[in-house]
């Protein structure tokens, strides 16, 4: 028998907003624990939560990115459970009216685009950070009240490659909407999933386990890989599925059992009562969606279209926004477009990965880049020394007329000066000149090479090249 | 053990409260008088009564602006707490 996958996942997404959801305390990562909270993040008695503006604006923008449909009333619901990692005892959620419905996201699978559509957008709150050790765990409540999205798919998704490139697509709508930073590392991405299998060309949707936070996008495609080969097995020994939550181990590669269904807990969703129904300006909602940056797609098909980039540069350069960022102010200083993103994708990318840096973490100026590649193009430098200077630039953050005067580089184009060195070589190499006839190309390529060993490799080549073949035939002749 | 008693201990178990033997008299005797109350509450007709959750049927259009304003020191966070290591909340491990 030969099974699909159907899938759904659910995503939290941590936004990046100065301040808490329903609090005035500062949204932080990696602080000293328990040092950026108050009250109302500890649940002390008699706080209230307000609600933060931003927070309600990252997510309309995310909405609209989705094209959903925004409620332009605010309903919030507790979601009661007594656990730890939340002080209250509930956790302030959307669960009849989410902010955002019925969207969807377009991606390419094997040059074929599939839309997968989104149930939900909701906003609610994260809880405290918990580390487990061997008998006790520890909290820290930095993390408590951090807005979050949480994004909600339907059953579209029919493998672990289409469940990470939607991932991906969704991290890029973060990126882009500047809502968040999405690191999954971090955790400020994070993935739950639903999978179930059914038999090819059935329309009926078998039991589905839950596999809870996933902290990075191969893991979400190992455990459904993992999980579907699990959900086979059973059902080909005669099994049956039951409907429970497990987890991903990493060290084991596998899907493990946390609780059954018999154990999910019933969180007696109700309205939040310390919050009233707040009505959305419809105008401010539109103003959201008219100020929404241009998103990956569209600058892809800008770079294809307009900038005349190949399919394969325009999605690369478009899929890292700070590279896509930097090349736009690049080229509003240089049209070289190709030349621009040659030298971003090409050096710039391997310095990158070389010292393990984003673009934002280096030091170099898009005015910078622009005039290095003027230079070229007039020939005051060459390549070589280009990629000497880039380097410089990136690592140093000097203008590249500084470095070219600092390191004196400066390539010799001058032909009066090329003539008068090429024939001091050519006076101390008589042997070669009287070898030239019959080896041409050996004599050529060994005076070039003394050529730019005395001028230090600064002789323009080009040039040079024409200059020697010239000198050389008339020697000869 | 009657199904009431299994029900608290099952209940017991999933809140993570350790309920002993000598306690589940007394909480048998305050169960049984929550569930008077609700079989009163149950005797309240609420045919065609919509849910209500908030006294006024008001709504409001305000939102904080998103600035830092206040916190607390992790002195003051962890006063109140019972066992704490590493400026972090130290509680018994429930996951497994």
């Amino acid at each position: 028998m030969k099974f699909e996958q159907v899938i759904g996942l659910e995503v939290h997404c941590e936004l990046k907003t100065e301040s808490k959801m329903f609090s005035s305390s500062p949204v932080t990562f990696g602080k000293e624990p328990n040092t950026m909270v108050n009250e109302v993040d500890m649940s002390m008695p008699g706080v209230l939560p307000v609600l933060n503006k931003r927070v309600v604006e990252y997510a309309i923008r995310v909405c609209h990115a989705l094209h959903m449909e925004i409620d332009d009333v605010l309903c919030f619901d507790r979601k009661n459970y007594y656990y730890a990692d939340l002080p209250k005892g509930f956790q302030i959620t959307q669960n009849k009216r989410p902010i955002g419905r019925n969207g969807y996201l377009d991606i390419v699978i094997d040059n074929q685009m599939k839309r997968i559509r989104i149930e939900r957008l909701h906003m609610e709150e994260d809880t405290a950070k918990q580390s487990h050790y061997d008998s006790y765990s520890l909290i820290d409540y930095n993390r408590s009240g951090i807005p979050l999205i949480e994004i909600v798919t339907k059953p579209d998704i029919r493998n672990g490659k289409e469940a990470a490139i939607y991932l991906e697509k969704l991290r890029q709508v973060f990126i882009y909407t500047d809502v968040s930073d999405a690191k999954m590392e971090e955790g400020s991405m994070r993935c739950d999933i639903n999978v179930s299998i059914r038999p090819y060309g059935s329309q009926e949707l078998g039991i589905r386990t839950e596999i809870k936070n996933l902290n990075s996008i191969s893991h979400v495609q190992k455990a459904i890989e993992f999980e579907t080969l699990r959900q086979e097995n059973i059902i080909l020994h005669g099994g049956t599925i039951t409907q429970e939550t497990r987890r991903f181990d990493e060290n084991t590669q596998q899907t493990i059992k946390m609780r059954s269904k018999e154990d999910t807990i019933d969180y007696k969703y109700y309205t939040e009562p310390n919050i009233l129904p707040i009505c959305l300006d419809y105008q401010w909602i539109m103003d959201i969606k008219k100020h929404l940056p241009m998103l990956a797609d569209e600058r892809e098909q800008r770079y294809i279209q307009n900038h005349g980039l190949s399919q394969m540069d325009a999605h690369i350069l478009a899929y890292h926004k700070d590279m896509s960022d930097f090349y736009d102010d690049v080229v509003q200083q240089c049209t070289e477009y190709k030349t621009v993103c040659h030298w971003l994708l090409g050096e710039g990318q391997a310095y990158l990965n070389k010292y393990n840096l984003s673009l934002r973490q280096t030091k170099l100026v898009a005015s910078h880049l622009a005039e290095m590649i003027s230079f070229i193009q007039e020939g005051i430098i060459s390549s070589k020394q280009a990629k000497i200077i880039f380097e410089c630039m990136m690592s140093e953050g000097k203008d590249p007329q500084t470095i070219i005067e600092e390191k004196g580089i400066k390539q010799i184009s001058d032909i009066e000066t090329l003539t008068c060195l090429i024939n001091e070589i050519l006076d101390d190499n008589q042997i070669f000149i009287d070898n030239y006839e019959h080896r041409k190309d050996k004599v050529l390529s060994f005076l070039m090479g003394q050529m730019m060993k005395k001028t230090k490799g600064q002789a323009n080549p080009k040039i040079a090249h024409q200059i020697l073949l010239k000198l050389l035939e008339d020697r000869v002749h | 053990m009657t199904d009431i008693e299994k029900i608290l201990k099952q209940l017991a178990r999933k809140t993570m409260l350790d309920i002993s033997e000598q306690e589940m008299p007394q909480l048998l005797e305050e169960y049984n008088i929550f569930m008077m109350h609700v079989k009163a509450l149950e005797l309240i007709n609420t045919q065609d009564i919509e849910p209500l959750a908030f006294p006024y049927e008001i709504k409001t259009h305000f939102l904080r602006e998103d600035k830092v304003v206040h916190m607390l020191s992790q002195e003051d966070v962890l006063k109140n707490v019972g066992c704490v290591q590493d400026g972090q909340v130290k509680v018994p491990k429930v996951v497994r």
